[in-house]
Protein backbone atom coordinates (compact mmCIF):
# COMPACT_ATOMS: atom_id res chain seq x y z
CA UNK A 1 0.00 0.00 0.00
CA UNK A 2 1.49 3.29 -1.10
CA UNK A 3 2.17 5.55 2.28
CA UNK A 4 0.38 8.87 2.40
CA UNK A 5 2.71 12.05 2.37
CA UNK A 6 3.14 13.80 5.53
CA UNK A 7 0.62 16.16 7.15
CA UNK A 8 2.20 19.79 7.18
CA UNK A 9 -0.50 21.57 8.08
CA UNK A 10 -3.26 20.98 10.55
CA UNK A 11 -5.82 23.60 11.63
CA UNK A 12 -8.23 22.53 14.56
CA UNK A 13 -11.12 24.26 15.85
CA UNK A 14 -10.44 27.89 14.82
CA UNK A 15 -12.68 30.51 15.65
CA UNK A 16 -12.16 34.06 15.34
CA UNK A 17 -14.76 36.98 15.96
CA UNK A 18 -14.61 40.79 15.05
CA UNK A 19 -16.67 42.38 17.74
CA UNK A 20 -20.35 40.37 17.49
CA UNK A 21 -19.42 39.39 14.05
CA UNK A 22 -18.36 35.38 14.33
CA UNK A 23 -16.24 35.19 11.19
CA UNK A 24 -14.39 31.54 12.01
CA UNK A 25 -17.00 29.27 14.32
CA UNK A 26 -14.29 26.10 14.81
CA UNK A 27 -12.60 25.70 11.43
CA UNK A 28 -10.54 22.45 10.93
CA UNK A 29 -8.52 20.97 7.89
CA UNK A 30 -5.63 19.01 7.16
CA UNK A 31 -3.00 19.32 4.32
CA UNK A 32 -0.22 17.30 2.97
CA UNK A 33 3.08 16.96 1.71
CA UNK A 34 2.53 17.79 -2.41
CA UNK A 35 -1.09 19.05 -2.17
CA UNK A 36 -3.03 21.92 -4.40
CA UNK A 37 -5.94 22.66 -2.05
CA UNK A 38 -8.59 25.36 -2.45
CA UNK A 39 -10.63 27.68 -0.25
CA UNK A 40 -13.43 28.76 -1.64
CA UNK A 41 -16.33 30.82 -0.03
CA UNK A 42 -18.05 34.04 -0.51
CA UNK A 43 -17.19 37.65 -0.09
CA UNK A 44 -16.89 38.29 3.27
CA UNK A 45 -17.04 34.61 4.20
CA UNK A 46 -13.79 34.82 6.21
CA UNK A 47 -11.17 33.13 3.94
CA UNK A 48 -8.47 35.89 4.45
CA UNK A 49 -9.10 35.64 8.15
CA UNK A 50 -8.37 32.05 8.30
CA UNK A 51 -5.36 32.77 5.77
CA UNK A 52 -4.00 35.15 8.08
CA UNK A 53 -4.36 32.77 10.95
CA UNK A 54 -2.85 30.28 9.22
CA UNK A 55 0.07 32.55 8.13
CA UNK A 56 0.53 33.52 11.93
CA UNK A 57 -0.41 37.17 10.94
CA UNK A 58 -3.57 37.22 13.17
CA UNK A 59 -3.92 34.95 16.22
CA UNK A 60 -7.24 33.07 16.42
CA UNK A 61 -9.49 33.45 19.47
CA UNK A 62 -9.57 29.46 19.96
CA UNK A 63 -8.36 26.62 18.24
CA UNK A 64 -4.90 25.83 17.04
CA UNK A 65 -2.43 25.74 14.33
CA UNK A 66 0.51 23.16 12.99
CA UNK A 67 2.52 24.20 10.67
CA UNK A 68 5.65 21.61 9.45
CA UNK A 69 8.63 23.57 7.88
CA UNK A 70 9.01 26.80 6.70
CA UNK A 71 6.25 29.06 5.21
CA UNK A 72 5.22 31.92 2.32
CA UNK A 73 2.51 34.15 2.51
CA UNK A 74 0.94 35.90 -0.26
CA UNK A 75 -1.67 39.00 1.41
CA UNK A 76 -4.99 40.01 -0.66
CA UNK A 77 -3.76 43.53 -1.48
CA UNK A 78 0.04 43.57 -2.22
CA UNK A 79 1.98 44.51 0.80
CA UNK A 80 5.15 46.92 -0.68
CA UNK A 81 6.96 49.84 -0.42
CA UNK A 82 5.91 51.99 -3.24
CA UNK A 83 9.39 53.79 -2.87
CA UNK A 84 11.45 51.08 -3.83
CA UNK A 85 12.40 49.16 -6.45
CA UNK A 86 11.38 45.28 -7.31
CA UNK A 87 15.45 44.81 -6.88
CA UNK A 88 15.04 46.14 -3.67
CA UNK A 89 12.18 44.37 -2.51
CA UNK A 90 14.08 41.48 -3.66
CA UNK A 91 17.41 42.20 -1.64
CA UNK A 92 15.24 43.10 1.39
CA UNK A 93 13.58 39.30 1.58
CA UNK A 94 17.03 37.85 0.71
CA UNK A 95 18.03 39.19 4.07
CA UNK A 96 15.01 38.38 5.83
CA UNK A 97 14.81 34.78 4.60
CA UNK A 98 18.63 34.37 4.87
CA UNK A 99 19.27 33.24 1.35
CA UNK A 100 22.73 33.42 0.12
CA UNK A 101 21.77 34.18 -3.33
CA UNK A 102 18.51 36.10 -4.87
CA UNK A 103 18.88 32.91 -7.87
CA UNK A 104 15.24 31.62 -7.51
CA UNK A 105 14.19 34.99 -6.86
CA UNK A 106 15.54 36.31 -10.39
CA UNK A 107 14.15 32.92 -11.90
CA UNK A 108 10.57 33.93 -10.50
CA UNK A 109 10.89 36.91 -11.72
CA UNK A 110 11.89 35.84 -15.08
CA UNK A 111 8.97 33.09 -15.24
CA UNK A 112 6.49 35.57 -14.36
CA UNK A 113 7.76 38.46 -16.87
CA UNK A 114 8.84 41.14 -14.47
CA UNK A 115 12.38 41.00 -15.56
CA UNK A 116 11.90 44.61 -17.23
CA UNK A 117 10.43 46.37 -14.30
CA UNK A 118 13.39 45.16 -12.00
CA UNK A 119 14.74 48.63 -11.31
CA UNK A 120 11.45 50.61 -11.17
CA UNK A 121 9.80 51.88 -8.43
CA UNK A 122 6.43 50.30 -6.98
CA UNK A 123 4.66 53.13 -7.36
CA UNK A 124 4.82 53.12 -10.92
CA UNK A 125 3.83 49.63 -11.85
CA UNK A 126 0.37 48.01 -12.85
CA UNK A 127 -1.81 46.38 -10.43
CA UNK A 128 -1.21 43.03 -12.42
CA UNK A 129 2.57 43.88 -12.16
CA UNK A 130 2.57 44.55 -7.96
CA UNK A 131 0.73 40.86 -7.94
CA UNK A 132 3.67 39.40 -9.33
CA UNK A 133 5.74 40.93 -7.35
CA UNK A 134 3.86 39.98 -3.78
CA UNK A 135 3.45 36.27 -5.18
CA UNK A 136 7.38 36.41 -5.74
CA UNK A 137 8.05 37.74 -2.28
CA UNK A 138 6.05 34.72 -1.14
CA UNK A 139 7.77 32.24 -3.15
CA UNK A 140 11.16 33.24 -3.40
CA UNK A 141 12.56 31.48 -0.30
CA UNK A 142 10.94 27.89 -1.72
CA UNK A 143 9.09 27.22 1.69
CA UNK A 144 6.83 24.41 2.46
CA UNK A 145 3.69 25.65 2.81
CA UNK A 146 2.59 28.16 0.21
CA UNK A 147 -0.69 30.66 1.76
CA UNK A 148 -1.59 32.24 -1.14
CA UNK A 149 -4.98 34.75 -0.90
CA UNK A 150 -6.69 35.11 -4.39
CA UNK A 151 -2.99 35.26 -6.15
CA UNK A 152 -3.74 35.63 -9.74
CA UNK A 153 -5.77 39.18 -9.17
CA UNK A 154 -5.07 41.49 -12.54
CA UNK A 155 -3.06 38.77 -13.79
CA UNK A 156 -3.20 38.69 -18.01
CA UNK A 157 -4.19 35.38 -19.36
CA UNK A 158 -0.89 34.05 -20.27
CA UNK A 159 0.44 35.03 -16.67
CA UNK A 160 -2.74 33.13 -15.43
CA UNK A 161 -1.72 30.06 -17.29
CA UNK A 162 2.08 30.32 -15.77
CA UNK A 163 0.64 30.58 -12.04
CA UNK A 164 -0.61 27.26 -12.64
CA UNK A 165 2.27 25.71 -13.74
CA UNK A 166 3.98 27.03 -10.87
CA UNK A 167 1.61 25.76 -8.55
CA UNK A 168 2.24 22.14 -10.55
CA UNK A 169 5.77 22.41 -10.12
CA UNK A 170 5.58 23.28 -6.43
CA UNK A 171 3.41 20.37 -5.93
CA UNK A 172 6.01 18.08 -8.11
CA UNK A 173 8.64 18.96 -5.39
CA UNK A 174 6.14 17.88 -2.33
CA UNK A 175 5.61 21.49 -1.48
CA UNK A 176 1.60 22.46 -0.69
CA UNK A 177 -0.04 25.21 -1.66
CA UNK A 178 -3.28 26.57 -0.27
CA UNK A 179 -5.10 28.63 -2.31
CA UNK A 180 -7.86 30.87 -1.34
CA UNK A 181 -10.33 32.16 -4.05
CA UNK A 182 -13.57 33.83 -4.28
CA UNK A 183 -13.98 31.64 -7.61
CA UNK A 184 -14.66 28.43 -7.71
CA UNK A 185 -13.19 27.59 -11.28
CA UNK A 186 -10.27 25.67 -11.72
CA UNK A 187 -10.83 23.12 -9.30
CA UNK A 188 -9.82 20.41 -11.46
CA UNK A 189 -6.50 21.61 -10.93
CA UNK A 190 -6.80 21.25 -7.35
CA UNK A 191 -6.32 18.04 -5.19
CA UNK A 192 -8.78 19.31 -2.29
CA UNK A 193 -11.55 21.51 -2.42
CA UNK A 194 -12.85 23.67 0.81
CA UNK A 195 -15.84 25.78 1.08
CA UNK A 196 -16.08 27.99 3.53
CA UNK A 197 -19.53 28.66 4.72
CA UNK A 198 -20.80 30.14 7.72
CA UNK A 199 -17.39 30.22 9.33
CA UNK A 200 -17.14 26.61 8.88
CA UNK A 201 -15.24 24.62 6.27
CA UNK A 202 -16.54 21.70 4.86
CA UNK A 203 -16.80 20.02 1.16
CA UNK A 204 -17.13 21.58 -1.36
CA UNK A 205 -19.68 20.25 -3.70
CA UNK A 206 -17.73 21.14 -7.02
CA UNK A 207 -14.97 19.02 -5.68
CA UNK A 208 -13.34 17.02 -7.91
CA UNK A 209 -16.11 18.12 -11.02
CA UNK A 210 -15.09 20.46 -13.46
CA UNK B 1 26.69 41.15 16.92
CA UNK B 2 26.21 38.99 13.99
CA UNK B 3 27.32 39.38 10.56
CA UNK B 4 24.15 39.25 9.18
CA UNK B 5 22.38 41.49 11.72
CA UNK B 6 24.67 44.34 10.39
CA UNK B 7 24.28 43.43 7.24
CA UNK B 8 20.58 43.59 7.66
CA UNK B 9 20.89 47.45 9.52
CA UNK B 10 22.90 48.38 6.46
CA UNK B 11 20.33 47.48 3.99
CA UNK B 12 17.54 48.92 5.62
CA UNK B 13 19.52 52.11 6.27
CA UNK B 14 20.22 52.30 2.82
CA UNK B 15 17.27 51.69 1.68
CA UNK B 16 15.49 54.04 4.19
CA UNK B 17 17.51 57.09 3.20
CA UNK B 18 17.14 56.35 -0.37
CA UNK B 19 13.34 56.56 0.29
CA UNK B 20 13.13 59.37 2.18
CA UNK B 21 15.70 61.34 0.22
CA UNK B 22 12.76 60.94 -3.30
CA UNK B 23 10.05 62.97 -0.89
CA UNK B 24 9.84 65.86 -2.89
CA UNK B 25 7.79 67.92 -1.31
CA UNK B 26 9.89 68.12 1.85
CA UNK B 27 12.89 68.43 0.09
CA UNK B 28 11.20 71.52 -1.76
CA UNK B 29 10.02 72.83 1.58
CA UNK B 30 13.82 72.45 3.16
CA UNK B 31 15.64 74.33 0.05
CA UNK B 32 12.77 76.81 -0.46
CA UNK B 33 10.87 77.33 2.74
CA UNK B 34 13.66 77.56 5.24
CA UNK B 35 15.36 80.05 4.11
CA UNK B 36 12.27 81.91 3.11
CA UNK B 37 10.92 81.72 6.25
CA UNK B 38 14.12 82.88 8.03
CA UNK B 39 14.70 86.02 5.69
CA UNK B 40 11.27 86.89 6.12
CA UNK B 41 11.60 86.95 9.92
CA UNK B 42 14.48 88.48 10.31
CA UNK B 43 13.76 91.45 7.13
CA UNK B 44 10.22 92.07 7.79
CA UNK B 45 9.83 92.08 11.84
CA UNK B 46 11.19 94.99 13.57
CA UNK B 47 14.73 95.17 14.85
CA UNK B 48 13.78 97.38 18.15
CA UNK B 49 14.84 95.08 21.28
CA UNK B 50 12.92 93.79 23.77
CA UNK B 51 13.56 92.88 27.49
CA UNK B 52 12.86 89.63 28.60
CA UNK B 53 13.58 86.72 31.16
CA UNK B 54 15.10 83.92 30.14
CA UNK B 55 13.50 81.48 32.04
CA UNK B 56 16.19 78.80 31.93
CA UNK B 57 18.80 80.80 34.03
CA UNK B 58 16.49 83.43 35.53
CA UNK B 59 18.57 86.70 33.87
CA UNK B 60 16.66 89.29 31.83
CA UNK B 61 18.03 90.08 28.61
CA UNK B 62 17.53 92.08 25.53
CA UNK B 63 17.70 91.38 22.15
CA UNK B 64 16.03 91.88 18.56
CA UNK B 65 12.54 91.31 17.87
CA UNK B 66 13.55 90.39 14.29
CA UNK B 67 16.32 88.59 15.69
CA UNK B 68 13.60 86.63 18.43
CA UNK B 69 11.35 85.81 15.48
CA UNK B 70 13.82 84.53 13.20
CA UNK B 71 15.12 82.11 16.39
CA UNK B 72 11.18 81.01 17.08
CA UNK B 73 10.47 80.43 13.16
CA UNK B 74 13.42 78.45 12.30
CA UNK B 75 12.28 76.31 14.88
CA UNK B 76 9.12 75.89 13.64
CA UNK B 77 10.15 75.65 10.14
CA UNK B 78 12.70 72.90 10.65
CA UNK B 79 10.23 71.29 13.42
CA UNK B 80 7.35 70.93 10.61
CA UNK B 81 10.15 69.28 8.20
CA UNK B 82 11.21 66.82 9.93
CA UNK B 83 8.10 65.82 11.59
CA UNK B 84 6.15 65.51 7.73
CA UNK B 85 9.47 63.81 6.84
CA UNK B 86 9.44 60.69 9.53
CA UNK B 87 5.59 61.30 9.76
CA UNK B 88 5.63 60.42 6.07
CA UNK B 89 8.16 57.64 5.97
CA UNK B 90 7.03 55.50 9.20
CA UNK B 91 2.90 55.88 7.72
CA UNK B 92 4.12 55.03 4.19
CA UNK B 93 6.44 51.56 6.00
CA UNK B 94 3.73 50.56 8.52
CA UNK B 95 2.28 47.44 6.84
CA UNK B 96 5.73 46.57 4.72
CA UNK B 97 7.49 46.58 7.86
CA UNK B 98 5.44 44.02 8.94
CA UNK B 99 5.82 41.94 6.10
CA UNK B 100 9.22 42.00 6.50
CA UNK B 101 9.52 40.78 10.08
CA UNK B 102 7.02 38.23 9.72
CA UNK B 103 9.06 37.41 6.68
CA UNK B 104 12.30 37.10 9.59
CA UNK B 105 13.60 40.37 9.05
CA UNK B 106 15.67 41.39 11.84
CA UNK B 107 13.35 43.84 13.92
CA UNK B 108 16.21 45.28 15.71
CA UNK B 109 17.84 46.28 12.03
CA UNK B 110 14.94 48.31 10.99
CA UNK B 111 14.40 49.50 14.56
CA UNK B 112 18.50 51.02 14.03
CA UNK B 113 17.52 51.74 10.63
CA UNK B 114 14.75 53.87 11.93
CA UNK B 115 16.72 55.91 14.47
CA UNK B 116 19.48 56.09 11.98
CA UNK B 117 16.92 57.93 9.45
CA UNK B 118 15.68 60.39 12.36
CA UNK B 119 19.18 61.18 12.73
CA UNK B 120 20.18 61.58 9.35
CA UNK B 121 17.24 63.97 8.66
CA UNK B 122 17.60 65.82 11.63
CA UNK B 123 21.89 66.10 11.45
CA UNK B 124 20.98 67.77 7.70
CA UNK B 125 18.03 69.56 8.38
CA UNK B 126 19.75 71.91 11.65
CA UNK B 127 22.90 72.39 9.83
CA UNK B 128 20.93 73.94 6.90
CA UNK B 129 18.85 75.56 8.94
CA UNK B 130 21.44 77.06 11.49
CA UNK B 131 23.59 78.08 8.18
CA UNK B 132 20.98 80.32 7.20
CA UNK B 133 20.55 81.78 10.17
CA UNK B 134 23.91 82.82 10.62
CA UNK B 135 24.07 84.37 7.23
CA UNK B 136 21.94 86.63 8.78
CA UNK B 137 23.21 86.79 12.73
CA UNK B 138 26.24 86.59 14.98
CA UNK B 139 24.93 84.44 17.94
CA UNK B 140 27.39 84.59 20.65
CA UNK B 141 27.49 80.69 20.71
CA UNK B 142 26.78 79.37 16.91
CA UNK B 143 27.22 75.51 18.05
CA UNK B 144 24.78 75.67 20.91
CA UNK B 145 22.49 77.51 18.89
CA UNK B 146 23.21 74.24 16.65
CA UNK B 147 22.56 71.79 19.04
CA UNK B 148 19.00 73.38 19.87
CA UNK B 149 17.78 73.47 17.05
CA UNK B 150 18.71 70.13 16.25
CA UNK B 151 17.19 69.10 19.81
CA UNK B 152 13.92 70.26 18.21
CA UNK B 153 13.86 68.35 14.66
CA UNK B 154 15.08 65.33 16.93
CA UNK B 155 11.75 65.85 19.20
CA UNK B 156 9.45 66.16 16.40
CA UNK B 157 10.87 63.48 14.29
CA UNK B 158 10.14 61.24 16.74
CA UNK B 159 6.50 62.55 17.03
CA UNK B 160 6.08 62.15 13.40
CA UNK B 161 6.78 58.63 14.03
CA UNK B 162 4.51 58.54 16.91
CA UNK B 163 1.30 60.43 15.11
CA UNK B 164 2.03 57.45 12.08
CA UNK B 165 0.32 55.32 14.69
CA UNK B 166 -2.83 56.56 14.52
CA UNK B 167 -3.04 58.89 11.98
CA UNK B 168 -3.86 57.44 8.75
CA UNK B 169 -3.24 59.87 5.75
CA UNK B 170 -0.58 62.12 4.91
CA UNK B 171 -2.76 65.19 5.12
CA UNK B 172 -4.18 64.46 8.72
CA UNK B 173 -0.64 63.78 9.49
CA UNK B 174 0.69 67.38 8.14
CA UNK B 175 -2.18 69.37 9.52
CA UNK B 176 -1.57 67.90 13.13
CA UNK B 177 2.07 68.57 13.26
CA UNK B 178 1.30 72.12 12.31
CA UNK B 179 -0.94 72.24 14.91
CA UNK B 180 1.19 70.93 17.15
CA UNK B 181 4.24 73.34 16.54
CA UNK B 182 2.00 76.28 16.29
CA UNK B 183 0.79 75.61 19.81
CA UNK B 184 3.83 74.73 20.98
CA UNK B 185 6.11 78.18 20.14
CA UNK B 186 3.32 80.50 20.15
CA UNK B 187 2.72 80.98 23.73
CA UNK B 188 6.88 80.51 24.94
CA UNK B 189 8.13 83.62 21.90
CA UNK B 190 9.05 86.06 23.97
CA UNK B 191 8.10 88.96 22.03
CA UNK B 192 4.49 87.68 22.03
CA UNK B 193 4.53 87.17 25.58
CA UNK B 194 6.83 89.12 27.94
CA UNK B 195 5.44 87.09 30.47
CA UNK B 196 6.03 83.45 29.47
CA UNK B 197 7.35 82.19 32.28
CA UNK B 198 4.71 79.99 33.67
CA UNK B 199 5.38 76.52 34.44
CA UNK B 200 3.00 75.07 32.24
CA UNK B 201 5.00 76.36 29.57
CA UNK B 202 8.32 74.16 30.76
CA UNK B 203 6.31 70.99 29.55
CA UNK B 204 6.15 72.10 25.66
CA UNK B 205 8.04 70.54 23.19
CA UNK B 206 10.25 72.72 21.74
CA UNK B 207 10.77 74.88 25.38
CA UNK B 208 14.31 73.22 25.50
CA UNK B 209 15.11 74.20 21.93
CA UNK B 210 14.23 77.92 22.19
CA UNK B 211 15.45 78.20 25.83
CA UNK B 212 19.30 77.04 24.59
CA UNK B 213 18.74 79.49 21.51
CA UNK B 214 18.09 82.10 23.33
CA UNK B 215 20.80 81.60 25.26
CA UNK B 216 23.31 80.66 22.62
CA UNK B 217 22.18 83.89 20.99
CA UNK B 218 22.48 86.46 23.81
CA UNK B 219 24.30 84.87 26.55
CA UNK B 220 28.13 83.69 27.18
CA UNK B 221 26.78 81.07 29.46
CA UNK B 222 26.59 77.34 28.07
CA UNK B 223 23.53 76.95 29.26
CA UNK B 224 22.42 73.35 29.02
CA UNK B 225 19.34 72.18 30.98
CA UNK B 226 16.37 72.81 29.25
CA UNK B 227 18.17 70.58 26.83
CA UNK B 228 17.10 67.99 29.65
CA UNK B 229 13.49 68.55 29.01
CA UNK B 230 13.95 67.91 24.90
CA UNK B 231 15.75 64.93 25.80
CA UNK B 232 12.38 64.02 28.21
CA UNK B 233 10.42 64.45 24.69
CA UNK B 234 12.64 62.88 22.54
CA UNK B 235 12.72 59.90 25.06
CA UNK B 236 9.25 59.68 25.21
CA UNK B 237 8.39 59.85 21.90
CA UNK B 238 11.02 57.31 20.72
CA UNK B 239 9.83 54.55 23.14
CA UNK B 240 6.20 55.27 22.16
CA UNK B 241 6.93 54.70 18.33
CA UNK B 242 9.40 51.67 19.04
CA UNK B 243 7.08 49.91 21.44
CA UNK B 244 4.06 50.36 19.02
CA UNK B 245 6.33 49.12 16.28
CA UNK B 246 7.55 45.91 18.39
CA UNK B 247 3.83 45.62 19.28
CA UNK B 248 2.81 46.16 15.82
CA UNK B 249 5.22 43.34 14.27
CA UNK B 250 5.05 40.85 16.67
CA UNK B 251 4.34 37.48 15.71
CA UNK B 252 1.53 35.53 16.71
CA UNK B 253 2.98 31.98 16.58
CA UNK B 254 6.68 30.79 16.59
CA UNK B 255 8.74 31.16 13.09
CA UNK B 256 8.39 27.65 11.76
CA UNK B 257 11.39 25.92 11.82
CA UNK B 258 13.72 25.44 9.24
CA UNK B 259 14.13 21.50 8.54
CA UNK B 260 16.33 19.80 5.73
CA UNK B 261 15.30 18.19 2.66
Amino acid sequence: MKRQPAVVLRAAAVRKSFGSRHVLRGVGFEARAGQLVGIVGENGAGKTTLLRILSGDLRPDDGRVDLVGTRGYCPQHPVLDEELTVRQHLRLFQVAYRLPSPGRALQLIDTLSVAGYLDAPVKVLSGGTLQKLNLVLALMHDPDVVLLDEPYQGFDWETYLRFWDLAQELKGRGRTVIIVSHLAHDTERLDVLHHLRDGLLGPSPAAGTT
Amino acid sequence: MSAHLVSAYLVACRYALLAMAKNRLAAVLLIAFIPMWITVAKTLTTPKTFPFRLRATGTWLRAGGDEITMISGSLNAVSLLVGFLMFSAARRTRAFDRRLTAAGYPRTALIGAKLTTLLVASVLVSTYATAWMLLFWSPLQPFLLGIAVLAVCLVYGAMGMCLALFLPGEVEGLVTIIMISIIDLAPQNPVASTTADKTLVELLPSYGSLQTSLAAGFTRNATLSPLLHSTAWLTAMTATALAAFALHTRAHQPPAPHHDG
